[in-house]
């Protein structure tokens, strides 16, 4: 470990820009719409970003050990945060017109917005807290050890070793680093699409005329038959595929691991019971209970990712539980229980961290089943009509025979999109899966 | 090894029947939560009180709800699935269904069977000629019709297919004349073949690719083997060792997949189907969902899952028989 005995410039400077970053992009998502529908969304800032800023406290007191000095530190990070940031957006959505009267309307979208947010910050707190450890100590590592105790530090650094040399060999598959490329830049249209869209989808609008007319200056991407700009669709559709692709992985994450976790740890009645429960939901047909699902449940965004994430686990949580069930094998986790270690305790700190690369590719490719499975029900006239999504673009073309009256450019873009989007998870996941899981690798 | 089989055969059985009861639970208590009153869905507005009440007694929908889901299982076996409420107003399920299974089974049928033959031929080719560039031309190929969602590819059909003859059928299964007797049995077969052409075609296409990339990488592993080798030092032709040696062993994990494709393929008849007008039990799911219809979307979606079922379970007994290595 090397150690200078100065800060030095550049740290500083990557600090600023760090924290110059974040407040960007907390900017961004606030003026042009995080949220799902395209409505008036300035006063939420504040909320989402109180959210941001309590969750980033709560983590960052975790993170720092038991000292009250680094507390108080802490404490005033999170003040600086809500005095510099909250209390000017929540005045200033006070102040926006309308603020009241939509508000109500958009509690849901907000949440969402907060969690998105959240996440987003939880990155940058983590960027920010190096940052920090690099200014306050004199190297980083002796930084994060100060901050965090020996321990915590050496866990941080190996933690650090092992993503470089999963980048490392990463980085030679070149169908991954293209996918992931293109996912960069999905990701980027997503954000700031609804910026750069020269109209509101949903936006009524008084027709100029009615046949779709074909892409020219106006229109890039021509119009379709309410003579609504495509191009402005394309743009807002992207970020519906990504948040429901997302979301719906994560469900399905979450009950998958469960799941998979107590059937192959707790083994006996829990496996037999999870297990056939698993089987259930692998046999039955996707598309048709996803259909039945939706036609019971109701057509709303919310319902969709849920109806997904239900749909989709069990094979995760085979995956997960037949790699459970090997690692319990392990000698050490004998040792750990003669040492006298709680369940909890071993599923916590040596099941789940053995577990987790795998379910890291498993969850890139259940994103790409659920980005499908978001375009097919949307497609079919399932989704929430008031989410513009590329599935639903490709919904109104088939509605008004687009195909037969050969509009292509109000097809090929939502569906190339979608194949697209699909695809890059699809080689994302399984150049990770390679990876991270050893028993793939190829010969 | 019979007795050991006998034992195999028993689980698996067993095992059928309590996923089968599951299912019908499940089933069972997925209707039941649907909101309004099924009754108000047979009869129009204001229709007499007295009236709703005797379909009510007749249906057996006023009786408590053990009671009725005893009958619901006991109806199941006997074929008794009740009456559609809204497709075919208040005729027996039972009946209506058999036309639409057998245009499912014909469609998903000869789908499936093209798909794996052409599957099979596309990733022993691409296998064959690893690393090379029609291997790395027609993995990519593969990759892409993957992650295509199969409604992609009907629109695509008919996008091509009415650029270039606007003239050929995109709707039903068979021409309105079909039915009037006025064709011959030649022009008849061909009237179905064209009908079938286009939702067949985007049938393959969605399982070819998932087929020939399984193909690909189980025939890579088997071409490492120590007994190709042995085989190309005695001199065996390569074709032969590929087709007589390798195939049969690359060709096991197939079966499964076959198996497992059978509910990705019902999820495809569901959309191509619907975008197709072709009357099969996926396009009764739309129009049972549309009428609000709910014994028919029940009884739809019990025959989907048992097909399924069936399919997993002739698999598995394939594979007994097929891989000694199966565990007991």
């Amino acid at each position: 470990m090397v150690k200078s005995t100065k800060i030095e410039q550049s740290k500083v400077l990557k600090f600023l820009i760090i924290i110059a970053c974040f407040f960007l992009l907390v900017g961004i998502a606030e003026a042009f719409n995080w949220g799902l529908t395209t409505s008036n969304m300035e006063y939420t800032g504040a909320f989402l970003v109180g959210f941001a800023a309590i969750l980033m406290a709560a983590a960052f007191l975790k993170f720092i050990k038991e000292s009250a000095s680094q507390r108080m530190v802490a404490l005033i990070l999170l003040i600086v945060t809500v005095v510099t940031v909250t209390l000017p957006l929540a005045i200033l959505g006070l102040l926006a017109p309308g603020s009241v009267r939509e508000l109500e309307f958009n509690v849901v979208t907000m949440m969402m917005d907060g969690i998105v947010i959240a996440l987003v910050g939880y990155v940058f707190l983590i960027l920010m807290f190096v940052s920090i450890s690099d200014l306050i100590g004199k190297s980083r590592v002796h930084g994060i050890e100060k901050l965090m105790g020996p321990a915590r530090a050496e866990k941080v650094r190996l933690a650090n070793d092992r993503l470089k040399k999963i980048w490392k060999q990463y980085s030679t598959n070149r169908a991954g680093v293209f996918a992931l490329i293109v996912l960069i830049i999905i990701t980027t249209i997503a954000v700031i699409g609804p910026f750069l869209a020269p109209e509101e989808p949903l936006q009524p609008k008084i027709p100029e005329s009615l046949t779709p007319q074909p892409p020219s200056d106006r229109h890039w991407f021509g119009t379709d038959s309410e003579d609504k700009d495509v191009w402005s669709q394309f743009l807002y559709g992207a970020k519906t595929s990504l948040i429901v692709g997302i979301l719906a992985g994560l469900i399905s994450l979450i009950i998958g691991t469960v799941i998979g976790l107590v059937a192959g740890y707790f083994g006996r009645v829990w496996d037999e019971v999870l297990m056939r429960l698993t089987d259930f939901f692998l046999v039955i047909p996707w598309f048709p209970l996803m259909i039945v699902l939706v036609a019971i449940l109701g057509r709303s965004l919310w319902i969709v990712i849920f109806v997904i994430g239900i749909v989709s686990w069990s094979p995760t949580a085979r995956v997960v539980r037949a790699s459970v069930l090997s690692i319990k094998e392990k000698m050490y986790i004998e040792r750990s229980r003669a040492l006298g270690a709680k369940t909890s305790h071993i599923i916590r700190r040596h099941i789940f961290p053995n577990v987790f690369p795998l379910i890291v590719a498993t969850s890139i490719l259940l994103v790409a089943e659920a980005i499908f499975s978001e375009a097919f029900l949307a497609f079919f006239g399932l989704g929430d009509p008031n989410v513009v999504g590329w599935g639903w673009m490709l919904e109104r073309a088939h509605d008004q025979s687009a195909m037969l009256n050969l509009w292509w450019w109000w097809i090929l873009p939502p569906a190339v999109g979608i194949i697209v989007l699909i695809m890059s998870f699809y080689l994302v996941g399984d150049t990770l899966d390679e990876i991270l899981n050893p028993r793939l690798k190829r010969r | 090894m019979a007795r050991s089989m006998r034992g195999y055969f028993l689980r698996k059985v067993i095992y059928l029947g309590i996923t089968v009861l599951l299912i019908m639970t499940f089933n069972f208590f997925l209707f039941r939560i649907m909101p309004g009153d099924p009754i108000r869905l047979l009869f129009p507005r204001g229709a007499d009180p007295d009236t709703l009440e005797l379909w009510r007694g007749l249906l057996g929908l006023d009786k408590p709800i053990w009671e009725q889901y005893f009958n619901y299982i006991i109806g199941t076996f006997t074929g008794d699935w009740g009456i559609s409420f809204g497709f075919a107003k208040r005729e027996p399920i039972f009946d209506i269904l058999p036309p639409f299974i057998t245009k499912t089974l014909f469609l998903s049928g000869v789908g499936t069977v093209l798909a794996v033959f052409l599957g099979v031929i596309y990733g022993r080719e691409a296998a064959w000629r690893k690393g090379k560039i029609f291997d790395k031309v027609a993995t990519t190929t593969a990759v892409v019709l993957y992650s295509v969602p199969t409604f992609l590819f009907a629109l695509f059909y008919i996008m091509i297919f009415a650029f270039i003859i606007p003239t050929w059928p995109f709707q039903g299964a068979t021409s309105p004349s079909y039915l009037f007797d006025s064709m011959n049995i030649f022009e008849q077969i061909i009237d179905v073949a064209q009908h079938a052409f286009l939702p067949v075609m985007s049938l393959i296409l969605e399982s070819l690719a998932g087929f020939a990339l399984i193909v690909r990488s189980s025939l890579i592993d088997v071409l490492t083997e120590d007994y190709i080798l042995t085989a190309e030092a005695k001199g065996l032709e390569e074709r032969d060792i590929l087709k007589k040696h390798a195939m049969p062993n690359a060709l096991l994990p197939v079966v499964a997949v076959i198996a497992l494709n059978v509910g990705w393929i019902m999820g495809g008849t569901v959309m191509i189907e619907y975008i197709f007008t072709y009357k099969g039990l996926g396009y009764l799911t739309w129009e049972a969902i549309l009428y609000y219809d709910f014994p028919l979307l029940q009884a739809v979606f019990f025959l989907e899952i048992v097909a399924v079922l069936a399919a997993n379970f002739i698999a598995d007994i394939l594979n007994f028989y097929l891989d000694p290595r199966v565990k007991i």
